[in-house]
C-alpha cells in the first residue's frame, strides 16, 4: 500500500494522477465510494470548491510537526473521481466480481489504518478515516463473502446450465435486450424467472393432467357403479317377478277353490232346490209377519260423493300397495296405471266439487239466516232482493261445480225448446191442448234462457280481480251485467233466433183488442222496440261472456258477436229515431204480416202432410239471419227465376230440423248462416 | 248478381212494398217477413198441386236436399211450375201492399 503514500499528499498535483491510476487498478467497494460521495456532497454543502481548496490546518500526529500552517489545497479524493469514471474509459476493463471487491476495500481500509500520523492527515480525512473504521465493523466479512461467491458461482452456474437448454436459448435468442426490458435484473433474473415460469406451467400442465386422468377414473368407476346397479336392480326385478308370480299362482288357486266351492254350494242348493215339495204347508208358527220395510232413507247428494271419495281414495291406497315394479313395469303396467289416473282424476275432480259445494251451502245457509234479518230493516225489499239475486248465484255455481257441461246442456235444452216453441200454427191449429202445451214450452224456454244467462254470468276463466259484495259481506266473481231488459217474456231472444218478425201470434194477439190502427201500431212498434233492446242486450252478454274466456275465447265468435252488437245497436238506434208515426207503421206491418200468415196457413192443418212441411220450411227459413231473408226476398220476390228459389225452399224444409240441430250442435248460427249464404244462397242469386 | 243490383232490386221492393219512408232496419224486417209469407204460400201452392201418385218420391227428393232434383221434379210434376211460382209470390207480394196502414 507504500504505493498509495502519494495519494495522502494532497498538495503535490502529480499525484493525483497517479491515485487516479490507483483507483483504476484497484476499484474501490460500493461503500467505499458511498462515503466518497458523502464526503463531496458535505463539502459542497460547506461552500467548499474543489478548484479552490480550503486552507486546513494540518495537525501532525505521532509524527514531526510542522509549525507552519500549510495554505496546501484541500484534498481531492480520488476515490471521488473514480466513481466518476465514465463506462466508455472502462472499456476493456473487465468488471471487478464483488469478492474482489470487498478485498481491495478492506485492504486499504487496512492500510490507512496502518499508514503512519505524519503522512496523513487533514481533519476531514480523519473524518473519513473515522467513517471508514465505522463502515467497516458492519461490512461483510470474508465468510459471508465467501457464501456469497458460493452463491454466485452456483447461480452462474445455473445461467449456464439454463442458456443450454433449449427453452433457455430460445429465450435468450428471442430477448437479447432483457437487460433493458427487465430494468436492469439482466438475462440471469429473467431467464430464473422464465424457469420459474416454465416450471409453473409444467406444475400446471401435470395438475391438469392428473385432474384428466382422475376425472377418466372417475367416469369409468361410475360406469361400473351403474353396470353393477343395472345389474342389481335387475336382478331385484327378477326376485319381484318371482314373487310376483308366485302371488298369481296363489290368487289363482285361491280363486279356483273358491269357485269350486261356490259350485258346490251352488249345486247342492238346486239340488237341495230340486228336492223341495212345490206346495209346503205352513204352519200358523211358521208365519212370520214382515213389517214393512221403511223406506231406507236416501242417501244426500253430499252423502253419496263423500262416500264416492272414500271409496275412490281406498281404491287408490290398494293400487299404491303394489309394488313399483308391477305398476310401471308388470304385463298389466298400463291398465294399472290408466285406472291409477282415473281414479287420481276422478278423487281430484269430486274432492274439489266437494269443497265448492260445501263452501257454497255455508254461504247460502248464512243468507238465508240474513234475509230474516234484512226483512227487519230498512228497504226490506231492495236488501232482501240482493240477497236473493247472490242466491240465485250460487246456485248456478253449484250447478256448475256439479257439472261443468251445464252450460253446453243448457244451450242443447233451448234449442230443443225454441225449435218446438216455434209452432206459430199450433197456436191457431193446434187446439187447446195443443195451444196450453206450447205455452208450457214457452215457459220454460224463459226459464231456461234465464238461467243460461245467469250461468254464462257465472262462467269465465279470465275475470278480474273478485270484488266484494257490499250487501251480503260475501266475495263474489265480478261479471258484466247486461243491460236493462224488455219487460215482456213471451219473446225472450238470446239467439237471434227470435227476431221481432218471429214473435209469436199470442203476442201479436194482445194488440188485437186495440181497435185504432195508430194506437196498435204504436203498441207493436213499442214492443218491437224492447225486443231488440233485448236482442241487444243478449249479444252484449254473450260477448261479455266469451271475452271473459281469456285466453280460450274464440276470437271468430268475437269478432262475429261483435258484428251482431253493432247490428243491433243500429237497430235499437233506428227505432229510436223513428217518430211515433214511423214506428206506429211499421207496428201496424208487423201485424199485417201476421194476418196474411194466418191466411195462407188457413186450411194447411186438413191436408195430409202439409201442415209439417209448411212447419218444417217456416223453421228453416226463421234459422236464417235476416240478411240472408232480405238476400233471399229480393231475390224472390223481385228478379230471379221464383221457381228455382222455391224448389230450394221445397228442400230447405225438409232440412229445417237437421239445420237447426246442425246450428246448435256443431257451430254457432252466425256461422251456418254465412255458410249457407255463401254456398247455397249464392248458387241462387 | 253483383251488390248494386241487388240494392237496385230492393229499392224497387222497397217501393212496390210502399215502406219508403220507414227505416231501413224496419224495411228489412217487412221484406224478411213478406219473403216468408211468400215461401209459405209457395209451398202451400207446390204441395197441393203434386199428384199424390207422386208425393213419395217428392218426399225422398225433399229430404235428399238437392236443389236441382228437387226443381226438375217440380217441373215434371207440375205443368207450369214457373208460371204457378211467379203467380204466388206475386199474390203475397200486392196482397201484403194493399193492406191498409195505419198512419
Amino acid at each position: 500500500m507504500g504505493a498509495e503514500a502519494p495519494l495522502l499528499e494532497e498538495e503535490a498535483a502529480p499525484e493525483v494522477s497517479e491515485a487516479k491510476t490507483l483507483q483504476q487498478e484497484a476499484p474501490k467497494p460500493a461503500w467505499w465510494n458511498r462515503l466518497a460521495n458523502e464526503v463531496k456532497a458535505e463539502r459542497a454543502a460547506a461552500g467548499q470548491q474543489t478548484a479552490q481548496p480550503e486552507k486546513v490546518k494540518l495537525q501532525v500526529i505521532n509524527g514531526p510537526t510542522n509549525p507552519e500552517p500549510s495554505d496546501v489545497p484541500a484534498p481531492q479524493l480520488s476515490v471521488v473521481r473514480g466513481s466518476e469514471v465514465k463506462p466508455s474509459e472502462q472499456a476493456g476493463v473487465p468488471k471487478p466480481d464483488l469478492v474482489s471487491s470487498f478485498i481491495a476495500a478492506d485492504k486499504a481500509s487496512a492500510d490507512l489504518e496502518t499508514a503512519p500520523a505524519a503522512s496523513v492527515q487533514t481533519p476531514n480525512n480523519l473524518s473519513v478515516l473515522s467513517r471508514m473504521q465505522r463502515e467497516s465493523a458492519t461490512r461483510p466479512t470474508e465468510q459471508q463473502v465467501a457464501k456469497q461467491l458460493a452463491q454466485q458461482q452456483t447461480e452462474q452456474a445455473a445461467v449456464a446450465k439454463a442458456a443450454e437448454a433449449p427453452v433457455g436459448e430460445a429465450f435468450i435468442r428471442k430477448r437479447p435486450d432483457d437487460v433493458a426490458q427487465t430494468g436492469g435484473e439482466g438475462r440471469f433474473f429473467t431467464t430464473l424467472r422464465q424457469k420459474e415460469e416454465d416450471a409453473a406451467n409444467a406444475s400446471k400442465q401435470n395438475q391438469a393432467q392428473s385432474a384428466l386422468k382422475n376425472a377418466g377414473i372417475i367416469e369409468t368407476t361410475q360406469k361400473n357403479l351403474a353396470q353393477q346397479n343395472a345389474a342389481n336392480e335387475k336382478k331385484l326385478d327378477d326376485i319381484q317377478t318371482n314373487q310376483k308370480l308366485e302371488q298369481i299362482k296363489k290368487d289363482q288357486a285361491r280363486y279356483s277353490a273358491e269357485a269350486a266351492t261356490k259350485a258346490a254350494a251352488g249345486a247342492a242348493a238346486a239340488e237341495a232346490a230340486d228336492n223341495v215339495p212345490d206346495i209346503v204347508p205352513m204352519t200358523e208358527t211358521e208365519v212370520v209377519l214382515t213389517q214393512p220395510k221403511s223406506p231406507e232413507k236416501q242417501p244426500t247428494e253430499e252423502e253419496q260423493r263423500v262416500a264416492e271419495i272414500g271409496k275412490l281414495k281406498s281404491e287408490l291406497g290398494e293400487m299404491l300397495q303394489l309394488p313399483l315394479q308391477e305398476i310401471f313395469l308388470g304385463p298389466d303396467a298400463a291398465a294399472l296405471q290408466t285406472k291409477l289416473n282415473e281414479a287420481r282424476g276422478k278423487l281430484a275432480k269430486l274432492e274439489k266439487q266437494q269443497t265448492t259445494l260445501k263452501k257454497l251451502g255455508e254461504e247460502e245457509s248464512t243468507l238465508q239466516q240474513k234475509i230474516a234479518e234484512a226483512m227487519q230493516g230498512p228497504d226490506s225489499a231492495i236488501a232482501v232482493g240482493k240477497i236473493l239475486d247472490r242466491m240465485k248465484e250460487i246456485e248456478a255455481d253449484k250447478e256448475l261445480a256439479r257439472d261443468p257441461e251445464a252450460v253446453e246442456k243448457t244451450r242443447v235444452k233451448i234449442a230443443g225448446l225454441k225449435i218446438e216453441s216455434a209452432d206459430r200454427w199450433d197456436d191457431w191449429f193446434g187446439g187447446e191442448d195443443r195451444k196450453k202445451y206450447l205455452e208450457k214450452r214457452r215457459a220454460d224456454l224463459a226459464a231456461e234462457e234465464q238461467k243460461l244467462d245467469l250461468l254464462l254470468s257465472r262462467t269465465g276463466e279470465a275475470r278480474p280481480a273478485a270484488r266484494q259484495s257490499a250487501e251480503t259481506g260475501t266475495e263474489s266473481l265480478p261479471r258484466r251485467q247486461p243491460r236493462a231488459r224488455g219487460t215482456d217474456t213471451n219473446s225472450v231472444d238470446t239467439t237471434s233466433q227470435f227476431r221481432p218478425e218471429q214473435m209469436t201470434l199470442s203476442s201479436y194477439d194482445r194488440f188485437d183488442s186495440l181497435a185504432d190502427p195508430l194506437e196498435r201500431g204504436t203498441a207493436v212498434g213499442e214492443q218491437l222496440m224492447r225486443d231488440e233492446m233485448k236482442h241487444l242486450s243478449n249479444v252484449e252478454a254473450k260477448l261479455a261472456a266469451e271475452l271473459d274466456k281469456g285466453y280460450d275465447a274464440d276470437q271468430n265468435m268475437i269478432e262475429e258477436l261483435r258484428a251482431e252488437r253493432r247490428e243491433a245497436e243500429q237497430q235499437v238506434d233506428k227505432l229510436r229515431r223513428m217518430s211515433p208515426a214511423e214506428r206506429a207503421k211499421l207496428g201496424e206491418r208487423l201485424i199485417r204480416h201476421k194476418q196474411q200468415e194466418r191466411a195462407i196457413l188457413l186450411g194447411t192443418d186438413k191436408e195430409p202432410g202439409l201442415w209439417g212441411k209448411m212447419k218444417n220450411m217456416a223453421s228453416w227459413y226463421g234459422n236464417l239471419s235476416l240478411p240472408a231473408k232480405v238476400g233471399l226476398g229480393v231475390g224472390l220476390l223481385v228478379a230471379l227465376p221464383a221457381l228455382k228459389i222455391a224448389a230450394f225452399a221445397g228442400a230447405g224444409a225438409a232440412a229445417a230440423t237437421a239445420y237447426g240441430k246442425h246450428v246448435y250442435n256443431t257451430q254457432t248460427k252466425a256461422e251456418a248462416d254465412k255458410e249457407w249464404y255463401e254456398k247455397d244462397l249464392r248458387k241462387i242469386i | 248478381m253483383t251488390p248494386e243490383q241487388l240494392q237496385q232490386l230492393r229499392a224497387r221492393l222497397v217501393k212496390d212494398l210502399d215502406i219508403k219512408d220507414l227505416p231501413e232496419s224496419a224495411q228489412d224486417l217487412i221484406i224478411g217477413q213478406v219473403t216468408s209469407n211468400v215461401l209459405l204460400a209457395i209451398t202451400r201452392a207446390t204441395e197441393s198441386r203434386i199428384p199424390p201418385a207422386l208425393k213419395d218420391e217428392y218426399a225422398r227428393v225433399q229430404e235428399s236436399g238437392d236443389v236441382a232434383a228437387t226443381q226438375a221434379f217440380l217441373e215434371h210434376a207440375i205443368p207450369g211450375y214457373d208460371k204457378l211460382v211467379t203467380n204466388v209470390s206475386e199474390g203475397v207480394l200486392l196482397e201484403y201492399a194493399k193492406q191498409p196502414v195505419a198512419a
